[in-house]
């Protein structure tokens, strides 16, 4: 069982060599549309979760929104925007968008809606301008549980980041279907070893960033 | 006209039956500091916040030192006004010096000029630069937390300081040596001190004008021993306890009552100036012979205290 597991790690590890230029171009892919997916989703959730925070009508609209696109798996998004967009990046990047919405919005409204309304009266009460209290005071509290939600998103964009080969937009997933269908697991562990070692760096980098910004509490 | 004045202030919350605030009008002198006292919902810090315009009049018009405060900037107010509120506030991710230095580096003071308030005020506050200059306000104990909130009010030199029941929360003993803070950090730098509470044993011990609300009227504005003497109504009375002659002993001084030194001073007791009576009722019955001896503050016998002095009309 061991050695069977080495040796699939080792042919794993040959494939990858003898396919090394296809590899670069499928983790480069990969990158490409988590990063993307990801700078969406902060884009828009943050500013949003921003102004849900502010206004309980509009959190409630927006996070039952967010939260009713979540339970919709990101297989049946892909197959569903396929008669739309058809097999391109775009279907795949809109799955994994709204895969990265629902964690990032949430905490962005819980980190705003969390900083103590006394804190704020000081500061306004001291004669911060509104801009002021939300760029030196607001975002600087709210930061650490914001990058919580980025952290969540991320790994779940990362490790879905490989259904795009299903839809022939490449990624890390191609080599996953592929062992799936050639039935060699050496094969499928070319993706998916690269995938959970890219899930374990985008943990460590940001949290690292939230060490770096936490305030004693 | 210097100072604060209130005229004919009112505000009404929508969907609230009764005005929070209904008709007040009176003036806190410049370098005075005046308590506004009541019980809960009487309207004290609904009045207070109005000043630095958290909360908007709905009749009546508040002037600092002769300005409509409505007629100024809405932030360029509130950096000319200190203030300190129960909660603390204090900033957790800044550290104590970057507390203090915020209004300062909003007013765009240079740097050097920053720094060195910083540190003077919290000597001020007798907290050492060097060990908390740098700590931030979890590593702060809750009396120090509230120091560090009246140094960063005052850090703008402000004229005038609202400061919203800022011991509420904190410790018998705490609060006890804050006040004495206040007292003589107010004899030193004179300032005009807005400062709402409902002990009426803080109000007596800080104020020199009492203003006591009630359903949001202004019940009676005096001076804490005239209200002991002369309570407008039975609310007052009963509010303050004004019949209690020890409360009555607490708002009086030692030079207000002494009398020609005619003992050898070298046997008595001394006391100051400006000690109040019930502390000097006490050391009286602690006395052998019940008199005790009134310096100045270079020590020299100005005058004696016996318990005759103490019952007075």
């Amino acid at each position: 069982m061991f050695t069977n597991l080495i040796n699939t790690f080792v042919l794993a590890w040959q494939y990858t060599l003898s396919h090394a230029d296809e590899f670069i171009l499928a983790l480069r892919e990969h990158l490409f549309l988590v990063t993307i997916s990801m700078i969406v989703g902060i884009l828009v959730c943050v500013p949003l979760g921003i102004w849900t925070a502010r206004s309980k009508r509009i959190a409630t609209a927006a996070l039952n929104t967010v939260n009713t696109l979540r339970v919709i798996p990101s297989l049946a998004i892909l197959f569903l925007l396929i008669p739309y967009l058809g097999l391109s990046s775009t279907s795949a990047l809109i799955a994994l968008i709204v895969l990265a919405l629902p964690p990032i919005l949430i905490n962005t409204d819980a980190a705003f809606r969390g900083i103590s309304p006394a804190i704020l009266e000081a500061a306004r009460g001291m004669g911060m301008k509104p801009q002021q209290i939300l760029f030196q005071i607001e975002f600087p509290l709210a930061a650490p549980v914001i990058l919580t939600g980025i952290r969540i998103a991320a790994v779940e964009v990362i490790a879905s980041a490989t259904l795009a080969a299903f839809v022939g937009s490449g990624g890390l997933g191609i080599y996953i279907t592929r062992g799936f269908a050639l039935y060699d697991y050496s094969i499928l562990f070319v993706g998916a070893v690269p995938v959970a070692l890219l899930t374990l760096f985008s943990e460590g980098i940001i949290s690292g960033a939230q060490k770096l910004i936490q305030y004693p509490q | 006209m210097q100072g604060i004045v209130f005229d004919k202030v009112s505000k009404q919350y929508k969907n609230a039956a009764a005005p929070a605030v209904n008709q007040v009008s009176f003036t806190v002198d410049p370098g005075s500091l005046v308590v506004l006292l009541g019980p809960s919902g009487c309207g004290k810090t609904t009045l207070l916040k109005m000043v630095n315009r958290l909360f908007e009049p709905s009749e009546g018009t508040i002037y600092l030192d002769g300005v409509n405060i409505r007629d100024m900037e809405v932030t360029a107010l509130r950096r000319q006004i200190g203030y300190v509120i129960q909660q603390v506030g204090l900033f957790p991710h800044m550290t104590v010096a970057e507390n203090i230095a915020l209004i300062p580096s909003l007013l765009k003071w240079e740097k050097p000029r920053i720094q060195s308030r910083v540190d003077e005020l919290l000597t001020l506050i007798h907290l050492d630069p060097l060990e908390y200059r740098d700590r931030y306000p979890a590593q702060l104990s809750g009396g120090q937390q509230q120091r560090v909130g009246l140094a960063r009010a005052l850090a703008g030199d402000p004229n005038v300081l609202l400061m919203d029941e800022p011991f509420g929360a904190i410790d018998a003993i705490t609060r006890a040596s804050l006040q004495q803070e206040v007292m003589q950090l107010q004899n030193q730098l004179q300032k005009t001190v807005l400062f709402v509470t409902h002990d009426v044993e803080e109000a007596l011990l800080l104020a020199d004008k009492i203003a006591i609300l009630k359903e949001g009227a202004l019940v009676q504005y005096d001076t804490p021993w005239n209200l002991l003497t002369n309570p407008a109504d039975e609310f007052v009375r009963e509010l303050i306890n004004a019949d209690d002659r020890i409360r009555q002993l607490t708002v009086l001084k030692a030079k207000d009552v002494m009398i020609k030194p005619s003992h050898h001073e070298q046997v008595l007791k001394k006391v100051q100036q400006r000690t109040d009576l019930r502390q000097v009722l006490s050391l009286l019955l602690s006395s052998p012979n019940a008199v005790v001896a009134v310096t100045d503050s270079s020590g020299k016998v100005v005058g004696e205290i016996s318990l005759q002095q103490l019952v007075l009309e």
